[in-house]
């Protein structure tokens, strides 16, 4: 495969990637990192890739491995998914056509929060602070948080998926 | 499934990406995905949605400061990864460190080869964009200050201010952006230089006042590597500039830095170092959320910087430990 090629093949794949890879690193920024690692890597071993579902499924695996070594040189337990878990959720993971068309649909949706929605999105996910900070910067309890977050995420899943069938997408 | 064990299960699911599951914890939530085929679905869309809430915000941020501006700010992650991608980055690995303070090539490097800047004997870096040679800063107006306003250098007596984002020729004007930038020659390393398994590792400490972090403060950290200093560059540079024209390139941001004076806040940017870096460029930038103030004259009310190091270490010797 040319790198042209790999990078039109990867690039789109990044929100999805990423997202599967915070399943193993619990942690979006790490997540990220990864996925930098994994494009680096890619770049260096075109010769390797003969489809571009090849190039992905070995992404997957690449950054998969990657997180579970990178948690360990940090000499941290890993308390995570099993392998044959991930295994299971890779084989079931949306792929960019799927992930972009939630993404413009969530875009959507997420103007439509409350503020007071949206200020607790923005502290988990924009500024990405645990659950336990959003608390602290709310003077809520910790389970309020989850159970508020939960019920957001919920409300966008509803949205969204009213959106996709307006425009007659699943 | 019913609506309240969905909740309970997407609960879980916010306990789960804050790594707070106990073992057994672990287990019984795995299991309800092996058991539920709606709930992997529910487990799925809640992570997906997690990263594109991210998504959605950081290019709220990005466009609006491009369309304020009509000038593109390229320093979100998946431009970064676009860039790397695009140039083809070759990498090489292991462990080693630059230079200590202040002016001169190889007595920068310290015995250990870690660099180490917390301005106590640097006067303020040049005004004139990014320097043109190795081992000085440059940038916008800064000042090396002691104790300032209610802010104590992290480290030593002194720390770096941001004061103004206005150096000639600036390629984002607009009073918003105050940067400073620093080549590294890594030739300077002492060191058997840079085998295969070389990683790079940069950090600064970050801090505001209590009414500039309100008003809204980003500060970031990005690392460029190069061959060499590129004459046709140098002083006045986009940041897109920057990512095509560099080897390999990385960064980080903090997007709202906190309100606590006493609290400075670190980022660290490592990068796999290709093999034929021999320079690298360490941008450091503070911008105001606030971009309404476009006066370049505008002084930033109390942003600064410090304790910056850059150390390198072996990527595969990490791995084993």
């Amino acid at each position: 495969m040319k790198a042209e090629e790999l990078t039109a093949t990867l690039l789109p794949e990044r929100r999805a990637l990423i997202s599967y890879y915070a399943i193993v690193t619990q942690d979006y920024h790490l997540a990220e990192d990864i996925f930098q690692e994994v494009c680096i890597k890619a770049v260096g071993s075109l010769d390797k890739f003969v489809t571009p579902k090849h190039a992905i499924h070995w992404a997957k695996m690449v950054g998969r491995n990657r997180a579970i070594d990178k948690l360990r040189a940090r000499g941290e337990k890993y308390v995570g998914l099993t392998d044959e878990m991930l295994e299971l959720l890779a084989s079931e993971w949306p792929n960019s056509q799927k992930s972009d068309r939630l993404h413009k649909a969530l875009s959507k949706c997420i103007k439509k929060a409350t503020p007071n929605n949206q200020e607790l999105l923005r502290l988990r996910y924009f500024e990405r602070l645990p659950g336990a900070k959003v608390a602290e910067s709310l003077g809520k309890k910790l389970d309020t948080v989850y159970q508020a977050l939960a019920r957001i995420h919920k409300a966008l899943g509803t949205c969204v998926k009213t959106e996709l069938s307006s425009e007659g997408l699943k | 499934m019913n609506e309240e064990d969905l909740n309970k299960f997407l609960a879980q699911a916010m306990r789960f990406q804050d790594g707070c599951l106990s073992e057994q914890e672990m287990k019984a939530f795995e299991q309800e995905m092996k058991d539920s085929e709606e709930k992997r679905q529910a487990f799925t869309e809640v992570m997906l949605q997690s990263q594109s809430i991210y998504d959605h915000m950081q290019q709220d941020i990005d466009t609006s400061h491009e369309m304020k501006k009509k000038s593109p700010i390229l320093f979100s992650p998946f431009l970064r990864t676009c860039a790397t991608l695009a140039l083809g980055v070759v990498i090489g690995v292991s462990s080693m460190s630059v230079a200590n303070a202040v002016s001169k090539n190889k007595a920068l490097f310290g015995p250990f080869g870690k660099l180490f800047e917390s301005f106590e004997s640097y006067p303020a870096p040049e005004t004139k964009g990014i320097p043109e040679q190795a081992n000085i800063w440059g940038g916008d107006i800064t000042q090396v200050t002691l104790q300032d306003q209610s802010i104590s250098p992290v480290d030593g007596k002194k720390m770096l201010r941001f004061l103004k984002a206005d150096y000639p020729n600036k390629p984002i004007p607009g009073g918003y952006l105050s940067e400073i930038y620093r080549w590294v020659d890594l030739r300077d390393v002492p060191y058997n230089r840079l085998n295969e398994t070389t990683e790079i590792n940069v950090s600064a400490s970050f801090n505001a006042t209590t009414e500039q972090a309100k008003e809204g403060l980003s500060c970031s950290l990005d690392i460029y590597a190069y061959d060499s200093i590129p004459p046709e560059l140098a002083p006045t540079q986009t940041v897109e500039n920057l990512i095509f024209s560099s080897f390999a390139l990385s960064g980080r941001r903090i997007q709202a830095i906190d309100t606590d004076p006493k609290s400075w806040e670190g980022i660290k940017v490592d990068m796999p170092l290709p093999a034929k870096a021999n320079y690298i460029l360490i941008r450091i930038a503070a911008y105001r959320h606030d971009i309404t103030k476009t006066d370049p004259s505008l002084v930033f009310g109390g942003a600064y910087t410090d304790d910056i190091r850059i150390s390198f270490k072996d990527h595969l010797q990490e791995n084993n430990k």
